[in-house]
């Protein structure tokens, strides 16, 4: 449904974007992860026709957006990082505003206000003003806005950033509706990795301008090792107990740490019970055992040296 | 555009601080200013500072004396001789000079010394008094025996100073005006006595010093002044409260959301200039109905003269709200600081030289030259020239100049507004 070939940007000599190409399929939710200065803004920007890119060209349905700028704006509906909305209009002047200028009718934009309202779960606050909200709600009325005129995908920037937990699983419900009830297609920017891991069947990491890394959340886990990690917490133990667990099949590694030991071992072994069958073997008390899948924060800094929030 | 309207409006509406300082500030100021400086428009000299020396070497009763003594030795008849000596009696030029230039309103510009000649002319060249008056000897005899009977060449009273300063020029101005009008009004008695018309004092009594009234044309009072200065001033920081306005939306992502909704740049421009149009009309009137109300700034005026305010006051609106739209071009086109800065200084800047801090007449020649190059000024003015005169003919070319200054800002603002892609 959407497209970007080789999209790159430069401001004054410096490449902020470096020959990003990604996809999004009709319904899809799609996850676009990079710490700050990525260039997941600008790429969106790019993607909204709201910045002319330097290099390459974005396609929508195979028609490019450059030159048709009217096309996706009919279609896209963006969720902005910052709070794009007026502090001194109330939540329904606002959408009142937004939907006029989308040029939507007097009896349709009424109905689509109370629709997205209602979506965002602010319908009783309609006629309060934006200043006197909280940061949650304010992120709530600037979707609503995004939303007005039906927009058959979404694109999110950062919509949780500073939040409490109760808007923030608000949003994330917004967001499962829309994609799942609604079959709006989603591109979700955030730096929470469990965010976009719960709303988005694939993803893109981006970092220095560039996508460094693609696919569904498995595959992704794939990229960084073949091995599991297992942190054995121990009463008492000796090496006789040690030699025989490094002899097991699986075991690759055996460290000893402050708690107990820590193995390396083929990923998705099946080594467990023989673990336990040694620990009673040697009389070893076995307190706790704790099995470490890489995730995708594990991932991203595999991959690009830091974590999401540096 | 509607759209973009109402939001402007109410953004600005619910600006309460916003709209506090500019209607409350330029009420209180043009309170103070017009109580404080009562006499800056109707009389222009009281802002002058000048010390000067009155040398008289004349003796008044003396005059008086050998001015009775020569009729009586020129064989008049007795009720003649007694017309011409009360005539001279009623109106002795030396007391008159001194009633006019010790009057409060002279004082009130010139601090008098009395002096002999020798002292007066010390103190001029060690600067402490900047010009010297000097009634000659005789100058009584002389003056009644040239205005009253015709004869001799009259006196002259010498004005002697090395300042060329618009004080000295101005004291010159009086004495010059003092002795204009003492000869004519003598003149018209004159003809009066020859013509055994009755007497009449005020025509023999000069009216001098004072404002000078031109016939059809109205005094501008302070307060009227100050009313339109400083409330064009605060009409045209409107413009920038608009520009502050936009660099709001442009900064939090209003915009760019705007720009997605397919709507023209140009389309929120014109928003922004209509919207700072209503602001300064309301703002303006406001400020104009409270003065007028309070202070009864027009009392009795006509219709007409209501119908050409009203225009007048249109014209700078469009001006503000051509302005705002510029300021707010600038806001996109330059970093928030330093176009912010700008627009400070700019109005700043023609706010001094357009009169609306304080009356152009005391400013420099070449600001004075300035005046009406600028938006305001060239508004100041053709407002002031409505006030006094209330013609067309002027208030038409004023406002012909003034539309020009709206197209070419709001041309700028357009050619200055960036476009598409480069926000």
């Amino acid at each position: 449904m959407l497209e970007t070939v080789e999209l790159s940007k430069s401001f004054k000599g410096k490449t902020v974007v470096d020959g990003v190409s990604l996809y999004l399929d009709q319904g899809e939710s799609v996850g676009l992860l990079g710490p700050n200065g990525a260039g997941k803004s600008t790429t969106i920007s790019m993607i909204s026709s709201l910045l002319a890119p330097t290099h390459g060209d974005v396609l929508l349905r195979g028609k490019s957006v450059i030159k048709h700028p009217q096309d996706i704006r009919r279609v896209l509906g963006v969720v902005p990082q910052e709070i794009a909305l007026y502090e001194e209009l109330s939540a329904y002047e606002n959408l009142q505003f937004f939907g006029r200028i989308y040029k939507l009718k007097k009896t349709a934009l009424e109905s689509k206000i109370q629709e997205v309202l209602e979506i965002v779960g602010l319908r009783e606050r309609q006629k309060e003003l934006i200043k006197t909200f909280s940061g949650g709600m304010k992120r709530r009325i600037n979707i609503a806005a995004a939303l007005l005129h039906n927009p058959q995908i979404v694109i999110m920037d950062e919509p949780t950033v500073g939040i409490d937990p109760q808007s923030r699983n608000h949003i994330l419900d917004t967001v499962r509706y829309l994609n799942l009830e609604k079959g709006t297609t989603v591109l979700y920017t955030s730096h929470y990795m469990e965010e976009v891991e719960q709303l988005c069947k694939r993803m893109y990491i981006m970092d220095h301008g560039k996508v460094i890394a693609s696919g569904t959340k498995e595959e992704l886990g794939r990229i960084l090792s073949s091995e599991d990690t297992i942190l054995l917490q121990l009463d008492a133990y000796d090496d006789a107990f040690i030699e025989e667990i490094r002899s097991l099949d699986p075991v690759r590694q055996v460290e000893r740490t402050d708690q107990g030991l820590k193995l390396i071992i083929a990923k998705q072994s099946r080594v467990l019970s023989s673990i336990v069958q040694s620990a009673e073997r040697h009389s070893v008390q076995l307190i706790n055992m704790h099995v470490h899948t890489p995730s995708l924060e594990d991932v991203f800094l595999h991959l690009t040296g830091r974590t999401l929030r540096d | 555009m509607r759209a973009f309207l109402k939001k402007d409006v109410l953004v600005y509406w619910r600006d309460r601080k916003q709209n506090i300082f500019s209607l409350v500030i330029p009420l209180i100021l043009i309170v103070v200013l017009g109580l404080l400086l009562p006499n800056w428009i109707e009389n222009p000299t009281s802002t002058l500072q000048l010390k000067a020396a009155m040398v008289v070497h004349d003796n008044e009763a003396a005059g008086l004396e050998q001015f009775q003594s020569s009729l009586k030795s020129r064989g008049l008849p007795d009720e003649e001789a007694a017309v011409l000596f009360e005539l001279a009696a009623l109106s002795p030029p030396v007391s008159l000079l001194n009633d006019m230039l010790k009057s409060d309103q002279i004082v009130s510009m010139v601090e008098w010394v009395e002096l002999d000649e020798e002292a007066a002319l010390r103190r001029l060249q060690s600067g402490e008094i900047q010009a010297i008056v000097t009634l000659p000897e005789d100058f009584t005899l002389h003056i009644l025996n040239k205005t009253l009977l015709d004869e001799g060449n009259g006196a002259a009273i010498s004005l002697t100073s090395d300042d060329p300063s618009i004080e000295v020029g101005v004291l010159q101005g009086i004495i010059e005006g003092f002795t204009q009008q003492f000869n004519a009004s003598s003149a018209i008695a004159h003809a009066g006595t020859h013509s055994a018309v009755t007497l009449n004092q005020e025509a023999v009594l000069p009216s001098i010093g004072g404002v000078e009234t031109i016939e059809g044309v109205r005094v501008l009072t302070s307060f009227q002044y100050f009313t339109l200065a400083v409330g064009a001033m605060f009409a045209m920081y409107v413009a920038a409260n608009s520009a502050n306005k936009a660099i709001t939306e442009k900064r939090e992502h209003v915009f760019q959301r705007i720009l997605l909704s397919g709507s023209h740049p140009l389309t929120y421009l014109a928003g922004k200039i209509v919207a700072t149009l209503m602001m300064s009309l309301l703002q303006l009137t406001l400020v104009i109905l409270i003065c007028h109300f309070v202070l009864d700034l027009f009392p009795g005026y006509s219709l007409e003269f209501w119908l050409g305010f009203s225009l007048l006051m249109m014209m700078m609106c469009l001006i503000v709200a051509a302005l705002g739209g510029l300021f707010t071009a600038a806001m996109f086109r330059m970093n928030a600081n330093t176009a912010n800065a700008i627009i400070q200084a700019l109005l700043l800047i023609i706010g001094v030289i357009g009169g609306n801090f304080a009356p152009i007449y005391i400013l420099p020649d070449a600001v004075q030259q300035l005046w009406e190059w600028t938006p305001n000024g060239l508004w100041l003015s053709t407002m002031i020239q409505w006030i006094q005169q209330e013609s067309w003919e002027a208030a038409i070319n004023g406002m012909l100049g003034l539309s020009a200054f709206i197209i070419a800002i709001i041309a700028l603002s357009v050619w200055t507004f960036p476009k598409r892609g480069r926000i």
